[in-house]
């Protein structure tokens, strides 16, 4: 495999398991900051947020030393997989569940506040409990965030440079996604192959981009 | 039977302070906006849970559904609740919303054909839910809430938001429910006609507090209320059909001893009706006038006598047996025929409006 595939590859995996984990676990975390009305949330919201005003060099440099075999979470990976943590695929998955988060969260919870609060009270009173509630009414309705948090956590992952330079280095099938082998093409002066990427990563963001407003805009006039 | 207590403190503007006890009749919660009407209909079904200084204990026949150590989630209590904007789920099919109750229900006392001839929901069937209007909305709302079985039915100013037309139509659908069903019914409304209308007993909330409490008939009735109220008053009396001259199209109802004639199409014997007699229709006079052309003219009693400086008018609460009826006349008629309290007159009936059949 060139090298260039196998970065196309890893970027692909990278972005598909970090927007699966998304899914699975932030979604409720994105319910639950929609809805609750606990003291707890007025904390939660922002550190979610983090990621997007944070240098991710800032990201990266603790999840670096969090991660080192001697860091806590590096010391717990080690004995639970037998596998060191620091410069691994995991290691990029997890910087990167952390770092896409509020990208899939904020426009989830957005499509769950604007949920009236009465059709899940109606549900309520139709015997539909907590759960039954969420897959039988919101999940259905929300359909439209669910697709735009999944495209930009998706893309986002797929852009993310700063941190997996700390935390995941330049290893091919490894850590080394199409952000890194750029930068790479660009410090060797390969601006060919540097043009082939930089340009595939800008036609690939802004079609992405683009469906998402666009299904952002009909989602709108529909909701009129 | 449902039993509830709820002192709730919402803000420092509004608090709510009622004690109900509901049989299986129609209780009208009635009031202005922001009385607390639908708080009260939030908390029994669990959808208000109130905060720890609150105090709230409902129980529903002999079931516990809160208070201080309980509180049982609103898809627990198997409550009907029909909400002022009908909250149908979009994503489904008029029968995916009607069956979305049932399916969860865990038995099943109202059947599916039932309910959709009750509501005359079939023609809708074909139509996406977006399409419907706020009627027919309305009407899928109520079937989807009766079909999960409920042991009580919630309704939050059910025809609220629809036009005048509208309401006039599904007025009957809520007769209908309220005959066929025997469980507590609860209606918020602030339109006195349709209080007249469906209910049994009314209770007028001000302020987060029941003002005042009694069945339908001696609230149409009374002075008190019908001195605080915009609309003109008028009395509400059940009667059962005990004759119909077909030649004069004329209905004989019957209330304890009295009867009056009622031009109406044909109704049969032992129909029972409702009626609504305003009080503006209602005339008085001190002997039985041979020649008039009004066909009602019942002896009464007066009762109490009430000067209502808004409408420049006198209110008079009269006794015809047992049944309360209410005239308003003008001050000088007061005067010149020098009406007082235990005076025998004769009440002149020109207006009688029909409500609806019972079932």
């Amino acid at each position: 495999m060139g090298e260039e595939a196998a970065a196309l590859w890893l970027t692909l995996k990278l972005a598909f398991v970090t927007t699966a984990i998304l899914v699975l676990i932030a979604t409720p975390l994105a319910w639950w900051l929609a809805r609750a009305t606990h003291p707890l949330r007025s904390v939660i919201e922002p550190i979610v947020a983090l990621p997007i005003v944070l240098p991710p060099t800032v990201i990266g440099f603790y999840f670096l030393i969090a991660f080192a075999p001697q860091g806590p979470v590096g010391i717990a990976w080690q004995a639970i997989t037998g596998q060191q943590l620091a410069f691994s695929f995991e290691a990029l998955v997890i910087g990167s569940v952390i770092y896409s988060a509020p990208f899939y969260v904020q426009p989830l919870q957005v499509a769950f506040e604007s949920l009236p609060r009465a059709l899940t009270d109606a549900a309520a009173t139709l015997g539909a409990g907590p759960i039954d509630r969420f897959f039988s009414v919101v999940a259905p309705l929300s359909r439209h965030g669910f697709v735009i948090a999944c495209c930009l956590a998706f893309a986002h992952t797929i852009g993310e440079f700063g941190i997996i330079l700390m935390i995941g280095g330049s290893i091919p099938e490894e850590t080394r996604v199409l952000s890194i082998l750029l930068f790479e093409q660009v410090e060797t002066m390969n601006y060919e192959r540097a043009h082939r990427l930089a340009g595939g990563l800008l036609a690939f963001s802004f079609l992405l981009l683009f469906f998402v407003y666009r299904l952002n805009r009909q989602w709108r006039a529909r909701a009129l | 039977m449902i039993q509830a207590s709820i002192q709730l403190q919402r803000n420092e503007m509004f608090s709510l302070n009622v004690e109900l006890s509901l049989s299986n009749h129609v209780t009208a919660l009635f009031g202005h906006s922001g009385a607390g009407k639908s708080s009260v209909l939030q908390v029994i079904a669990g959808l208000e849970r109130g905060g720890s200084k609150d105090r709230i204990s409902v129980i529903c026949n002999d079931t516990r559904w809160q208070d201080e150590n309980t509180y049982v989630p609103p898809h627990r209590r198997s409550v009907g609740y029909v909400f002022q904007t009908p909250q149908l789920f979009p994503h489904l099919s008029v029968t995916g919303n009607l069956r979305y109750g049932e399916q969860r229900a865990d038995h099943h006392r109202i059947g599916f054909d039932q309910v959709v001839d009750w509501l005359d929901l079939a023609p809708l069937f074909s139509r996406p839910v977006t399409t419907l209007s706020g009627g027919e909305a309305q009407r899928v709302a109520m079937g989807r809430a009766l079909l999960s079985s409920p042991r009580c039915l919630l309704l939050d100013e059910p025809l609220g938001s629809i036009d005048e037309a509208g309401r006039q139509r599904i007025l009957p659908y809520l007769s209908r429910i309220r005959s066929e069903l025997d469980i507590p019914m609860i209606y918020v409304t602030h339109a006195i006609d349709e209080v007249n209308y469906l209910a049994d007993h009314v209770c007028q909330i001000e302020d987060g507090r029941i003002t005042a409490e009694g069945n339908v008939f001696d609230m149409s009735t009374s002075l008190d209320l019908a001195r605080t109220q915009e609309t003109n008053p008028a009395a509400v009396l059940d009667c059962v059909v005990t004759g119909y001259d077909p030649h004069w199209q004329l209905a004989k109802l019957s209330f304890g001893e009295q009867h009056l004639h009622v031009a109406a199409g044909p109704v049969s014997s032992g129909q029972q009706l409702r009626i609504r007699i305003p009080a503006s229709d209602i005339s008085l006079s001190l002997s039985h006038a041979q020649d008039s052309s009004i066909l009602n003219i019942l002896p009464a009693v007066i009762d109490a006598i009430y000067e209502d400086p808004q409408r420049h008018s006198v209110l008079v609460r009269l006794l015809v047996g047992d049944q309360a009826l209410i005239a308003s006349i003008t001050r000088q008629s007061r005067e010149r025929l020098n009406l007082h309290q235990g005076q025998s007159v004769f009440a002149q009936i020109k207006g009688v409006a029909l409500m609806r059949h019972h079932g």
